[in-house]
């Protein structure tokens, strides 16, 4: 069973490897020219010769946030995972009835989906570790250099870890039940990108209401972040009062009036900064909900296992439909 | 001799119709056995059901004196789908390749020479071959297997005429020199006379008919005579089915013994006007618990 399974998925290993190589080159691409910028900017100089880098960062920081954006791409892979791997799975037997050619030969129809599930389940794994692998090492050239954004916890957190495993195999999963369910290829296919987007989305939504809570720190305002630059993932920021109550900013001036107008803003409407003596004797300070880097780990394991799951569940109904109703 | 099937009170229903009902069937082993009925009648449910490709909602049913899905029956089982599906993709090659990697008992090597044989490239890919030539590959995979039990959907129904000759000549061959016992289902009436021996009629989801041809034939005549002896007969013996004209009318007869009336002229019926008759009068029946519902 193993071989013909093998058999069918030749073309579909084929263009995946051909997808994953061009994957790969335009990450080698992309390092190049970003360590270029790097250095062009200077911040590298910089920090050897022990100056004050803040100007160098900012604008490496916004090159690179610039550049990590377009690794949007990289939410393709697993929708393209079950349009074209799981959808046709049952779907295209189905379709052509080949279904009943291979559950009358001597295995019996559990093997055959336990087969062709496994074999497909590996290459989807396989897919992601190389995905992963390839994020790491595009990243290795830009960490270290006391950037909040280079660090796992921001821009590439979706494609690095192991949450990336989960969604491809949720992908699959996705793409396996909508054929199992709808029994043919081209209307499972579009219906499997709203069933992998759907709670792709939703996890990306809620994720700060997932455990673990993030951790709370107070400063007083308007000091900078202490935290600055070990690479938190910043979830929230507001200003307190004494009693830590949030107090919108705008409401600022109402309790601690501008001890003098620094600017005129049109229309006479004074704003200035607060009287620093009055915002210390109200006790007013800042707060952030962050997760540290040491959070990497428990919060990648969270999605995983959220995904993970939701794969089992779902490829559980596809297994229990095909076998009992489909004939 | 042994039965390969024995189904009691078989029934399979999709919502709420009946494809299949009470269906109690006795299969002999090494015969020829041709499975018929109007569409829709069943034939397909049937042979679902008896190759584990569907559950019955009723009922019980050895094959190879196990269950369907069982991994004894599944081994011994040959069977082609209506329209032989088949992965067009592959080539011939591959397809027999195939069958080695999904049977551990498959006869590469008979099923290859099968297709040199033919004439039948094999690496060609199927989904290119003629109809003919592609019906012979799906022969070859299933006999590959080497299955005691044989079953075949509506195995000739998309043939032309030449090819429905050369696939069945292909498993008449092979059943003279193995055996084995092979299930088929057809509309086609005249393929059924030249092979089986022994038919099942199916109609309106129920068995109809289930017999030897021989003692079918040799029981059922066709009669002509007047009108108004018509009951006399029916008396005596089963009126199946009944076409009145003016005076004269002509029975298809279950005999129950000779006919002595002098004013019907008797002769053998076919298999065909046979089969036609049990079909075009659904009530009645030739199987034991069916024999009362007799159309009056």
């Amino acid at each position: 069973m193993t071989r013909l399974a093998l058999r069918q998925m030749r073309w579909s290993i084929v263009a995946t490897a051909v997808l994953l190589v061009g994957v790969v080159v335009w990450l080698v691409l992309l390092r190049n020219g970003l360590t270029d910028t790097l250095y062009r900017i200077g911040l590298p100089q910089c920090q050897a010769a022990g100056g004050d880098c803040g100007e160098q960062l900012r604008d490496f920081a916004d090159q690179y946030r610039w550049t990590v954006n377009t690794f949007g791409a990289l939410e393709f892979l697993p929708v393209l995972v079950g349009l074209f791997w799981g959808a046709p799975l049952i779907a295209r037997e189905v379709e052509q009835g080949t279904h009943r050619l291979v559950w009358t030969q001597s295995i019996s129809p559990r093997r055959w989906l336990a087969v062709k599930l496994g074999l497909f389940g590996l290459a989807a794994i396989a897919v992601a570790a190389v995905q992963v692998g390839a994020v790491v090492w595009w990243n290795q050239p830009f960490t270290g250099l006391g950037l909040e954004d280079t660090s796992p916890m921001n821009g590439l957190y979706h494609y690095r870890g192991i949450v990336p495993f989960g969604t491809m195999l949720y992908g699959l999963a996705a793409g396996v039940v909508c054929g199992a369910l709808i029994r043919r290829t081209v209307p499972a296919m579009a219906v499997a990108i709203p069933a992998y987007l759907g709670p792709r989305v939703a996890v990306a939504l809620s994720r700060e209401h997932l455990p673990p809570a993030p951790h709370v720190l107070r400063y007083p305002f308007p000091d900078g972040n202490p935290r600055s630059g070990l690479g938190d993932r910043q979830v929230d920021y507001q200003i307190v009062d004494g009693s830590g109550n949030p107090i919108p900013g705008s409401s600022l001036t109402d309790i601690c009036p501008p001890d003098e107008p620094l600017e005129e803003l049109g229309r006479g409407t004074a704003k200035g900064r607060p009287d620093l003596e009055c915002i210390a004797a109200h006790g007013i300070r800042s707060e952030v909900h962050y997760y540290p880097v040491e959070s990497f780990w428990p919060l990648q394991a969270i999605e995983f296992g959220l995904f993970a799951g939701l794969a089992g569940l779902v490829l559980a109904l596809a297994v229990w439909w095909t076998l009992r109703r489909i004939a | 001799m042994t039965s390969v099937v024995d189904a009691v009170g078989l029934g399979r229903r999709y919502g709420r119709t009946w494809a299949l009902r009470d269906c109690t069937l006795d299969l002999p082993a090494g015969k020829v056995i041709g499975l018929v009925g109007p569409n829709g009648a069943g034939k397909t449910t049937l042979l679902h059901l008896l190759v584990g490709l569907l559950r019955p909602n009723t009922g019980t049913v050895t094959v190879l004196g196990h269950s369907p899905g069982h991994p004894q029956t599944r081994s011994r089982l040959g069977f082609i789908a209506q329209d032989k599906p088949l992965y067009r993709g592959f080539t011939v090659a591959e397809t027999l390749r195939m069958g080695g990697w999904l049977n551990p008992g498959f006869d590469h090597e008979a099923a290859t020479l099968r297709m040199t044989g033919l004439d039948i490239p094999l690496d060609r890919r199927v989904g290119k071959l003629s109809g003919g030539q592609y019906a012979q590959v799906a022969l070859a995979l299933a006999l590959g297997k080497r299955p005691d039990l044989l079953l075949l959907d509506e195995p000739v129904s998309n043939l032309d005429p030449l090819a429905r000759r050369d696939f069945l000549r292909t498993v008449m061959e092979d059943v003279a020199e193995s055996g084995r016992t092979v299930l088929f289902s057809s509309h086609l009436i005249a393929d059924l006379e030249r092979t089986c021996d022994h038919l099942v009629l199916l109609s309106a989801s129920r068995v109809q008919l289930s017999g030897d041809v021989d003692d079918l034939r040799a029981n059922h005549v066709m009669l002509s005579g007047p009108s108004s002896h018509v009951d006399a007969i029916a008396a005596a013996h089963t009126v199946v089915q009944a076409d009145y004209g003016e005076r004269q009318a002509s029975l298809l007869v279950r005999a129950s013994g000779p006919i002595h009336d002098p004013t019907f002229t008797v002769r053998p019926a076919s298999l065909e006007e046979l089969v036609l008759a049990y079909m075009s009068s659904p009530r009645a029946g030739a199987t034991p618990h069916l024999r009362l519902a007799v159309a009056s």
